[in-house]
């Protein structure tokens, strides 16, 4: 049975408008990931590769061309409905972890159901199996700041597979790791892609790239290259 | 916009508020200043100027609300013997002439006062002695501790009693009983009964009733007085100090007063030596003085309460800039501009409720020692509580809005990019 595509880019543009004039940074991308897919988007810094992630999570529009997400055509959604999406069908993984440093273990990967309007008997269950896939039930109560770069990783990991979303979207998540560290997440990657996550990592690093079943190169604000 | 709180996710924006106000408590502390001062000033004025209120209400009704009392004007000693002929100021012709002014005027009562020494008395206790008719104890609502008050034929027959006021009984022990026997001037009067009136203690303070302080007063029937040298009888026609005229309604005290008024006028010769009191009319007149007094007032507080509010918003804005990195991160797992939105004013609506809180507290303090050291009515109401505390939401929304819409403006991007 041939796969489904979770997210279909077509002749997508971004133009930035800044006071110089009009910048250029996505100039035509045409890309497609399927259900159970694991992609990793490969390219140098400033190719546009951290934009279409942007765009693929709703968090920003393309200028031009049209984004397909499970089905439906989101590049001109309003905002209310682009935040449901954001909610329900992305999860993100960041760099920089982006954990509220107020809120525990478990009040960060319960974020999203607070928007979700989801009871908390319903939440629970929810974020302890989120939690438990990461490893770090023994860690639920404590602040981010109690952890180190690599539980704080985990914990965005969990955030972002709580809601089972239909797409992961993950950038430079080894960036701030040390390479032991960054190998453990990437293993962790490696096991939700096999119990059938569809997952897409934006990275500049060769080796977290070969952890992905296929390997797309940016260039120029364009897929130049796939293998 | 339209906002759709259910009950949980209310819950969850106003943990995660408290949870960010927690973050800061000495910030958060020093936010709500202006609100704790706006709030308590406005109680406390709010309380003080009720208790004013009724103070000076109780105190005009004290005089009745429908009656109407003309009261001698002393005029200065040349003008009043060049007027002599035309008028003598108030006198029992004039009560004869009110009595028969309307079939509304059911009662007339009349006084005069006098200036009597009373013996068994230290020299503090001056009492103020005045002959009056009987029918002035129903006119102003005064009780009977015990005996009786003046009847008709004590004042027909001019006899030698004598009704005290509690306060001046207490005084005079033994011959402030009923059936004692008290001298005043070369005259021996016999008491007869004690009143007791409305609470004075409190309507002194004020210094705005314009009553008589019943507690301490004497009472002699009229016509008594002649036989202490007060006064005289000119032609069956003896002045007065007080006429007070009881209408049979309170509503129609409005529709008499300008037969009155003109009835005076033509009996005196339009010499105004005499004033036209209307407790009704002071009532009204106090109460408009009251809701001016609180008008102002409460400005004033008010003033204090959208200061307190600047800082609530520069403490927001301040927050924000800080927090861009949160806004990213709830825009990216799912949260509407309205989230945002919901949140921030939250944030406000929580440090100025709880400024109203603390307010309304150190303004029952302050309501509670201007009372007890200063000796101010005060009085607590519901509204004097509910209108600052809700004044305080109120501030808060204000202050919040417009830092929870830059907030919801952020783009997220942008927003996920900050340090």
């Amino acid at each position: 049975m041939c796969p489904q595509p979770v997210a279909q880019a077509h002749g997508l543009t971004k133009d930035y408008l800044l006071a110089q004039g009009t910048v250029p940074v996505l100039r035509g991308v045409d890309l497609t990931v399927y259900q159970g897919d694991f992609a990793a988007i490969m390219g140098a810094s400033g190719s546009g590769k951290s934009t279409l992630l942007h765009i693929l999570g709703c968090l920003d529009r393309p200028t031009s061309g049209s984004y397909v997400l499970d089905g439906m055509t989101v590049s001109r959604l309003p905002d209310r409905k682009l935040s449901g999406l954001r909610n329900s069908y992305i999860g993100f993984v960041f760099q920089e972890f982006n954990l509220l440093p107020q809120a525990t273990v478990y009040e960060n990967v319960a974020l999203p159901f607070l928007y979700a309007g989801k009871d908390h008997e319903q939440v629970r269950p929810l974020v302890l199996r989120a939690v438990d896939e990461v490893g770090l039930t023994h860690r639920l109560d404590h602040k981010p700041a109690a952890l180190s770069g690599g539980e704080r990783q985990r914990v965005a990991i969990a955030r972002a597979i709580v809601v089972n979303p239909k797409l992961i979207l993950a950038d430079e998540p080894t960036g701030n790791l040390d390479s032991e560290t960054s190998r453990d997440i990437l293993a962790l990657f490696t096991r939700l892609h096999e119990r059938g996550a569809t997952i897409l990592l934006v990275t500049h690093d060769t080796e977290v790239a070969e952890f992905a079943r296929r390997i797309l190169t940016m260039g120029d604000g364009r897929i130049s290259g796939q293998s | 916009m339209i906002f759709v709180f259910r009950r949980k996710y209310l819950g969850g924006v106003m943990q995660i508020a408290l949870g960010s106000l927690l973050q800061n408590r000495l910030r958060s502390l020093l936010s709500i200043v202006g609100i704790i001062c706006g709030v308590s000033a406005v109680f406390a004025i709010l309380s003080i100027g009720e208790g004013a209120k009724r103070e000076v209400l109780a105190g005009i009704s004290r005089l009745g609300l429908d009656n109407i009392i003309l009261r001698r004007i002393h005029l200065p000693k040349s003008q009043s013997l060049s007027l002599q002929d035309r008028s003598v100021g108030l006198q029992t012709g004039d009560v004869r002439i009110l009595r028969s002014a309307s079939p509304a005027v059911v009662k007339v009562a009349y006084l005069k006062e006098l200036q009597v020494r009373v013996s068994g008395l230290s020299g503090q206790v001056t009492p103020q002695v005045v002959a009056c008719s009987a029918s002035y104890l129903p006119l102003q609502g005064l009780a009977l501790r015990s005996g009786r008050f003046i009847l008709e034929q004590d004042e027909q027959q001019k006899n030698l009693v004598c009704v005290l006021g509690e306060t001046l009984a207490d005084r005079l022990g033994q011959q402030g009983k009923v059936g004692a026997r008290l001298r005043i001037e070369d005259q021996l009067f016999v008491v007869v009964g004690i009143v007791r009136g409305a609470s004075p203690v409190h309507l002194k303070k004020t210094g705005m009733v314009v009553g008589r302080e019943v507690n301490e007063m004497l009472f002699l029937p009229f016509g008594t007085h002649l036989y202490l040298g007060q006064g005289s009888e000119k032609n069956g026609v003896q002045a007065l100090d007080e006429i007070t005229v009881k209408m049979s309604d309170q509503g129609i005290v409005e529709a008499i007063l300008p037969l009155i008024s003109r009835t005076m006028e033509l009996s005196h010769h339009g010499i105004r030596d005499y004033q036209l009191v209307v407790p009704r009319q002071l009532m009204l007149q106090a109460r408009k003085t009251q809701r001016i007094f609180n008008l102002v007032l409460g400005s004033i507080g008010g003033i204090s309460l959208v200061v307190g509010g600047i800082g609530i918003m520069n403490v927001l804005l301040a927050t924000i800039s800080e927090r861009t990195r949160e806004i990213g991160i709830r825009r990216a797992v799912g949260a509407t501009r309205q989230d945002i939105i919901a949140q921030f004013l939250a944030e406000a609506i929580l440090l100025t409720t709880t400024g109203g809180i603390f307010g309304i507290f150190i303004g029952l303090v302050c309501s509670w020692s201007i009372a007890r050291f200063a000796g101010w009515s005060v009085a607590i109401t519901p509204y004097g509580i509910i209108v600052p505390l809700l004044t305080s939401v109120a501030v808060g929304i204000c202050a919040g809005l417009y830092p929870a819409f830059k907030a919801a403006e952020m783009d997220p991007v942008h927003a996920l990019r900050s340090a």
